[in-house]
Order: structure tokens, then sequence, then C-alpha cells
């Protein structure tokens, strides 16, 4: 789960990381308050939106007076902000974030990640920072590994200053920035926190203009205090297991998909699209998929005014039962809420018990033989043949 | 002959006796695994389904000599039991329990490089032989005894490629469902190093999806090794909706990988036959073996 720019810092703040003063707003009249509230020079009108590469895409702007800060919190708040990383439909501002502006000498980048290609903790650091650091030559960047539940050494930490070639004061923060960002990521349970840019300020100090954060969801069970946060970043368009049991993600698609299973639900997408149609979501029911999450993503799927059909592929296996997304089917059926063909390929456990209930219910479905055979049916419904 | 495990495998459960621990070694002990025991904290002297339950997998594996654990404790503790099962000396730990924090199995793989534990998963369907033991959630049904190693980082998808191998009358050695958690246990390569060896296995069959650098990883090992069987691999995830890591660490360490055209690309390298589509892997196995 990536967090919010503003959460983000609240949650580092506790470990000793000093940011720039900053405040959360929701309409321009509060941005402009806040603005008042920061002594300083200019202000940065920062959009929160839980993804990146907000600078490119027009979501930070400097304001160097209060009613500019205003006017730019009013152009942001509740428009909806397409970066890189957002996806075509893009996210939608609710809130900004008001911060000091400072007088940077010196851009850097820093980071604490768990890199799951080589299964450990690493830092990465370079001396200059910014959106492009991935395009960046790797010799540049420095990479240092860290073995979880051992205290930083001095010779890991010593590499990662001389990368950037710091002052000897300037050094000392530093250091002390890398063990803060060390507690942080375990204290949390996050996978990511970049400071892009770290930046050091003409004053000589260290301050992270930037902040991302990702927070792992398994480790959601052990962080009750996430819970609001969660409710922040909720988005009608993805909806995560962590949050309502089953990941879901709308697409610009007619075909809706009911899968259970990621890897099945990625081939099923997969295979719409080798054959020329266009899936409306992506939808991975657990391998324990209670009726409850069944009818709740089916409905979530039916918001889409435009589909021409629901394709279910279940293969029943473990606790997964095709009798209980039948039972779910059934459910959304009986409400008037199923208005588009049906194209329904069981296999596996309770197959049967699944069809005969469907049969039972009236509820008018095409059985597909094989994935196959699915596919190619709701291909068909798709372009009207 | 099979990998990993067989029918002379002794397995205790730890989880026994919750809701999943025991509907699925009902369905392991109907399907002839030797289950020997349950581990059960607090539970310790009880009998369920037949089977004696103790305290600690020490004591477990003293008393019935079990060299296989299979987990469904919930993920909250499911640290403390992998570690409680490396400690005492446990060969193979199949990890069904999905939802385990990441930094717990970073841990737990340190813990492991020290020892001569091997585990499967987590977050994964498991292992099972067929006609000789099934340790995991797989449905039984749609598995038959031949000649073709399958190994999955999917669940469901791996159900999917099995019922096409049967379809084509090809049956399997063993089936390994990996798991597709960020940091997993036993990897691609793992498996492909036991099937070269397997005399009872003919083919590979490997089911990789987007992210991470697994599929990458297999190639290279399949190039350098000059592989000495067929191996088909289907990877999922081509049209996957973007993928929204944030900021810019992820790009940095990844470089190329993660993404299904760079893996296809080195599989296709590594002399991998790569089905047309999701629909064709029996067929496309069944040319392989020609």
């Amino acid at each position: 789960m990536n967090v919010h720019e503003y959460q983000a810092k609240k949650l580092l703040r506790h470990h000793g990381l000093v940011f720039p003063e900053g405040i959360v707003a929701t309409t321009a009249a509060e941005a402009e308050a806040v603005a008042d509230s920061i002594q300083s020079d200019f202000w940065v009108v920062k959009a929160q939106i839980a993804a990146g590469d907000r600078g490119r895409y027009g979501g930070i702007k400097k304001a160097h007076s209060k009613q500019e800060v205003g006017s730019i919190a009013r152009s942001l708040l509740g428009s909806n902000l397409v970066t890189s990383q957002t996806g075509e439909q893009g996210m939608m501002v609710k809130k900004v974030y008001v911060e000091q502006g400072c007088d940077v000498k010196k851009e850097m980048y820093l980071a604490i990640l768990v890199d799951r290609t080589a299964e450990v903790l690493k830092f990465l650091a370079a001396s200059t920072g910014g959106t492009g650091i991935e395009d960046q030559d790797v010799r540049e960047i420095v990479d240092v590994s860290v073995t979880l539940g051992q205290t930083l050494e001095a010779d890991e930490l010593q590499s990662l200053t001389e990368a950037l070639n710091l002052d000897k004061e300037v050094a000392d923060q530093f250091q002390k920035i890398c063990l803060q960002l060390y507690q942080a990521l375990v204290e949390n349970d996050a996978l990511l926190i970049e400071l892009n840019p770290l930046a050091l300020t003409s004053e000589g100090q260290l301050t992270a203009l930037d902040v991302k954060m990702e927070i792992d969801d398994n480790a959601l069970i052990r962080h009750e205090e996430f819970n609001e946060l969660l409710e922040e970043i909720r988005d009608p368009n993805r909806v995560f297991r962590a949050q309502a049991g089953y990941n879901f993600v709308r697409l610009s698609g007619d075909i809706g998909l009911v899968v259970g299973g990621a890897g099945l639900a990625l081939a099923t997408m997969d295979a719409v699209k080798l054959n020329g149609g266009e899936p409306a979501n992506f939808l991975d029911l657990p391998p324990v998929a209670t009726r409850a999450n069944v009818i709740d993503a089916v409905k979530k799927i039916l918001e889409q005014p435009t589909l021409s059909c629901l394709l279910v592929n279940i293969i029943g296996g473990g606790l997964a039962r095709c009798d209980t997304v039948a039972e779910g089917l059934i459910t959304v059926f009986r409400e008037g809420a199923i208005q588009c063909p049906l194209v329904v390929r069981f296999e596996g456990t309770a197959k049967d018990h699944a069809v005969v209930l469907m049969r039972n219910a009236k509820l008018p479905f095409m059985p597909a033989r094989d994935m196959k055979d699915a596919v190619e049916r709701a291909i068909k419904i798709s372009q009207g043949k | 002959m099979s990998i990993l495990v067989d029918s002379r495998s002794r397995v205790i459960c730890q989880g026994l006796t919750g809701y999943r621990g025991s509907f699925f070694v009902h369905q392991a002990i109907e399907y002839g695994t030797r289950v020997v025991a349950g581990v059960v904290p607090g539970k310790g002297g009880q009998v369920y389904l037949s089977l004696p339950v103790f305290d600690t997998v020490q004591e477990a594996r003293e008393e019935t000599n079990a060299d296989v654990s299979v987990q469904f404790v919930p993920p909250e503790v499911a640290k403390d039991a992998i570690l409680e099962a490396i400690e005492a000396g446990i060969r193979l730990i199949v990890c069904i329990t999905e939802g385990i924090p990441v930094l717990d199995i970073l841990l737990i793989k340190e813990r492991l490089k020290d020892s001569d534990t091997t585990l499967i998963g987590p977050n994964c369907p498991g292992i099972i032989v067929p006609g000789q033991c099934k340790i995991g959630i797989m449905p039984a049904s749609i598995y038959q005894l031949g000649r073709i190693g399958v190994v999955s980082r999917s669940g469901t998808l791996f159900y999917e490629a099995v019922s096409q191998l049967c379809n084509e009358g090809l049956g399997q050695s063993t089936c390994v469902g990996i798991g597709a958690d960020p940091v997993q246990g036993l990897s691609f390569v793992d498996c492909l190093r036991l099937f070269a060896d397997d005399p009872d296995t003919d083919g590979i069959l490997l089911i990789g999806e987007i992210g991470g650098a697994a599929e990458e990883r297999a190639a290279e090992y399949l190039q350098e090794v000059g592989y000495p069987k067929p191996v088909v691999a289907f990877v999922a995830g081509q049209h996957a909706p973007p993928y929204r890591r944030m900021g810019h660490a992820g790009a940095v360490i990844a470089g190329r990988t993660g993404g299904t055209e760079r893996k296809l690309e080195a599989l296709k390298a590594a002399g991998v036959w790569l089905p047309e589509s999701v629909m064709e892997i029996g067929v496309t196995m069944r040319r392989a073996l020609r």
C-alpha cells in the first residue's frame, strides 16, 4: 500500500526525521490559512495522491503569496491527476499539502527498501536526486545490503556517506538519517522509504523534500494504527485484499471478469486481449472466497454500465468451491443486478453442484467446456456475433 | 521416483486443529499421505483425526521421526512456527499460510541459510506426487501419475495447466506450487535442478507471472547448464494493469526485469518452449516431448 506524502512524513517524524514545516488542507481557504501560519518566502503546494511523479504532471507547484497558495489549491482540489504512475484513470486530489519553501543548495537521493530480486534489505544512495534517478548510470548509485535483525555497521554507513561526498558535519546528519530510516522501515513494516530529493539547504541542513513510502499489506494485521491511514487512501477503481478480501482494478473494456486466484486472473485477461477482447476489470477472488466476497466483487464489476457480458472462470481447489461462487451470482441475479449474458466455466471442487444450483435458480448462463471455450464465447458476445 | 517427497515422507501438520488444517489433513490422509502427527501449542497430548498432537515440533519429530512439516498456522504466528520447524531439524517445510509479512520471510531466509531445511512457499498450494502423497491444498482429482514435472508460482493457473496436461494424456511426476509472494523459499531454479536429476521426469512445465526475477533466473540457469530436458513455460500478466510501485527505487533495482516481455525473451533465448496462449499449454508440452 502506497501512502500519501503527508502521511509518510507524519509517520517518519516519530522516528526523528526532519522535514520542512507543512500542513494538509482540504479547501483553498484552509490552504491559505495554512500558508499564513507557516513563516516562509514561498510555499510549495502539493497534490496528495498515493502515486508518484507528481512534479512532472503539474501536481506540485510553488506559490509566492498566500493568494497564490489559495488559487493553486483551488485548481488542484477535486481535480483528477494523471501521472506516469496513476494509470490512465488518474487519481482524485482530495487534499493538498502546503509546505514551507526552502533554499536548496544540493539535491541527493536516499532510499531503503526490500529488494525482492536479491531478497535482501538495502540502501540506495546517489549524489544527485530528482526524477531521473532510474535513468542514471548505475555506477553512480551506491547500493548497500544490510542484514535484517542486525544493527548497521560503521563501514556500511561509511560507504553510503562516501557516495554522497559530504562534509564532516553533514555526514553526521546523513548517518543519523540512515539509522532513522532503517528503524522506521522495520517498525512500520515498510517495503520502501524513499527520500527524493534529500536536500542540503543553504543553512547546511539535510531535509527530505519528498517522501515515498510503501507499507506491506500483509503486515496490516499487526498495525491497527494504520486503519485511519487506510481509510484515507480508498480509491473506487481499486480495491485491495487487505481492505475488502479481494483485489480489484477497474479497466476500460466491456468484458467483466469473475476469476479466482491472481495467476488465473492474469492469464484470463491475457487470453481475452489476445483474442481481440477488452477486459472491464481485474479481479482476484481469494482462495477462501466467501459468498459475501463474491457478491461484493460482482456488484463492483456491474457498476460499469457498458458491460457486454460477465465471464466467470473458476477452478475450485482446496477451500475454494465453485458452488460458493454460484451462490454469490444467484444472490446478485435475484436482486436484478445481472442484465448482461453470463458465460461460466467451472472446474474442480463442487463444479457439478454449482451448475445444479444455477439451473434451479433459473439463472440463465452459457456453460463453457474449458477456458478456451469460455473466452471465445465471451468475445463473440462482446463483438455482437 | 519423484522430487522432494514420496510415499515414505512422514508429515506433521502445524496448525492441525484449525479449520483449514483439519480439512486438508483429512484430504491428505485419504489420498494416502503418511501424516504422522499434529503440532498445536497448548494441545499436546490430545488425539485429533486419529493423530497424536504435540506442543512442539521438536517433540513431534522425536516421537514420530517426521521429516516434513505442512503449515496452516495464521500469518501472525507463521514466522515463529517456521523458525521452530527449522530449529527442530525438519527437512522440508511446506508453508500454505497466506499473508505473512515480507520482513518475517526475509528473516526466515537468513535462518534457512545456516540450516539443512528447505522451505516451499509461503502462500503456495503445496506439493503433490500423483498416487503417492499430497501435501497441500490442490484439488487431488485433477492430477494423474505420469512423467511431467510441474512448478508454478500461481495456484489456480497451476490447476488450469495440469488439467490441460491431463487432457493431452500427460500425467505428472511431481507438481510443486512455490507461491508468488515477493520473497519465497524454494525457487524455479531449485526445482529445475531436482527435475534434471529425476529419472522419472521427461519434461518440465514452468508457470510464472509478472514481477520479480524468478523467470529470468530460471532462463539464466537453463542456458548455463545446457538443460537436458525439454521445458515449456507460460508467464501470466502480459496485459496486467500497470504496476504501481511508487518511487524510483523499484525501477533502479529491477532494471529491465519483472515484465513479461523481458521474461519471455530470456526464456526463449534459453531454448524454452513458449505456448502462444494460456489455452495451449497442454498441446505445447506434447509438441516439446516429440
